[in-house]
């Protein structure tokens, strides 16, 4: 009976720990743990022609930091003011109640082509970096068209970057990838699996990766896109 | 002692497991058949899984009267067993409406329509640049039936973006974009062998499937 009772206590003993909540989210450092020229910032910038979105992952050590104290971050165009790039996505620890942050993002309405980043510390402009986006583009398509003849898309060509369209709305979405942008794409009647009419949607991106990991700011590698999106009708 | 015999049991039961049924003993409503006709230039096999039993399905040998027919218009080919359950023939040049019977004279017979789409012959250049359009072309078939086209390298060195086209017709043309199968520079160098496959499939009734298959290669250059 004792053996028993010994090993229902120990039971209720396992479930009891099992049940207690482990931490959701763990603790970012925070930045002001560090020397500023210690902080890499990991940017990806993507415009779409009239705004462009800016987000930051700031790491040191090999980890993710969190902006604290003083420490900010802010984005710039020279046909726009100077924003602030906010904490997101923000997660909320219980106990002790923290804000986690894990990267940091901001939304210019600029249809400039540089991006001027600024990480502050104690208000002052700590460092500064221009992030240069590929050149802009703009689709174009037929406003409607048959399926049953090939479809072409054009754009202002870029021999020195890569190019994906991706194609939604008539069947399954698909992607194709062009090595060279070339400023053109046809479409061939079978590559659209449906029937009737339906509203084509047309992405393109043209994308660059800019090294930067020597010690001048941002001291990591930033992402840089041009994205436009066009529809069109089509028909059988 | 009872452990010893229920060890005996489990052993006993996993060596019958291991042996393949004897069709004179299953009703024909307890046959499950997969057939897989896969025709191409080299060749028409047609392969037939037989097994019985719903949740662990045992193969099945036909024995005595019982017979495994391909069915065509000429006559009846008959299948050859290749493994425990497993029966084979080449279709040849055959297309078009066929079935796959079990043929015999203890129960009914089990009759499988298959549908192999047409044959055909794929057209492309022996050599093709890269940043040029690549034209692919081929006979037009009648339906019904899936279609698919996947252009790959042979790997020596890999040069080609590989690429898969569901088509949602068989529109016996496929134009891929300058560009649409390299790489991005700097990694688009060098030649190699690639290869265009289009594959016809059908799907029958049960777990019937049966595919027209062309390869051709061509060089692929940037």
């Amino acid at each position: 009976m004792t053996t028993r009772m010994s090993f229902l206590l120990l039971m209720i003993g396992c479930t009891s720990y099992q049940a207690s909540p482990a931490a959701p989210y763990e603790l970012l450092p925070p930045s002001d743990k560090f020397a500023s020229s210690a902080l890499a910032f990991s940017v990806d910038a993507q415009s779409n022609g009239l705004k462009t979105e800016i987000r930051v992952i700031v790491n040191a050590s090999g980890r993710k930091v969190q902006l604290v104290g003083s420490d900010a971050l802010f984005a710039s165009a020279a046909d726009t003011s100077r924003v602030p790039l906010n904490g997101f996505p923000s997660f909320v620890i219980p106990r002790p109640t923290e804000v986690v942050s894990e990267q940091y993002v901001g939304l210019l309405a600029t249809q400039t082509t540089r991006v001027t980043l600024v990480f502050t510390r104690a208000g002052l402009a700590d460092e500064t970096a221009s992030i240069d986006l590929p050149p802009p583009f703009t689709l174009r398509t037929p406003v409607s068209a048959p399926r049953s003849s090939p479809i072409t898309i054009g754009w202002e060509s870029s021999p020195s970057d890569a190019a994906t369209l991706l194609f939604k709305g008539c069947g399954p979405s698909f992607m194709r990838p062009l090595g060279t942008d070339t400023g053109s794409f046809t479409l061939q009647p079978a590559d659209l699996m449906t029937q009737g009419k339906c509203t084509l949607v047309v992405t393109m991106t043209r994308t660059r990766v800019l090294a930067n990991t020597g010690p001048g700011f941002p001291r990591a590698e930033s992402l840089v896109t041009q994205t436009r999106t066009v529809t069109l009708e089509t028909t059988p | 002692m009872p452990r010893v015999l229920v060890g005996l049991v489990v052993v006993s039961c996993a060596i019958e497991s291991e042996f393949p049924s004897a069709s004179t003993d299953i009703a024909t409503s307890d046959i499950a058949m997969s057939v897989k006709a896969t025709a191409g230039a080299g060749g028409s096999p047609v392969i037939v899984n037989l097994s019985v039993g719903p949740d662990a399905p045992l193969p099945l040998n036909l024995v005595e009267t019982d017979r495994l027919v391909v069915r065509l218009p000429k006559g009846d080919l008959p299948m050859v067993r290749q493994a425990n359950g497993v029966y084979g023939a080449d279709l040849g040049l055959a297309e078009g409406d066929l079935h796959v019977m079990i043929l015999r004279t203890v129960d009914r017979p089990l009759d499988f329509p298959i549908f192999v789409p047409p044959s055909f012959v794929i057209h492309a250049p022996t050599s093709a640049s890269r940043a040029a359009p690549l034209n692919i072309t081929w006979d037009v078939g009648a339906g019904p039936y899936s279609l698919e086209l996947d252009v790959t390298d042979d790997g020596t060195p890999h040069c080609v973006v590989p690429a898969h086209r569901p088509l949602s017709f068989d529109s016996g043309s496929y134009t891929f974009n300058p560009y649409e199968l390299a790489y991005s520079q700097p990694l688009d160098l060098g030649t190699c062998t690639a290869s265009v496959t289009i594959q016809r499939t059908t799907f029958g009734p049960g777990n019937v499937v049966a595919t027209q298959t062309r390869t051709v290669t061509f060089g692929s250059r940037p």
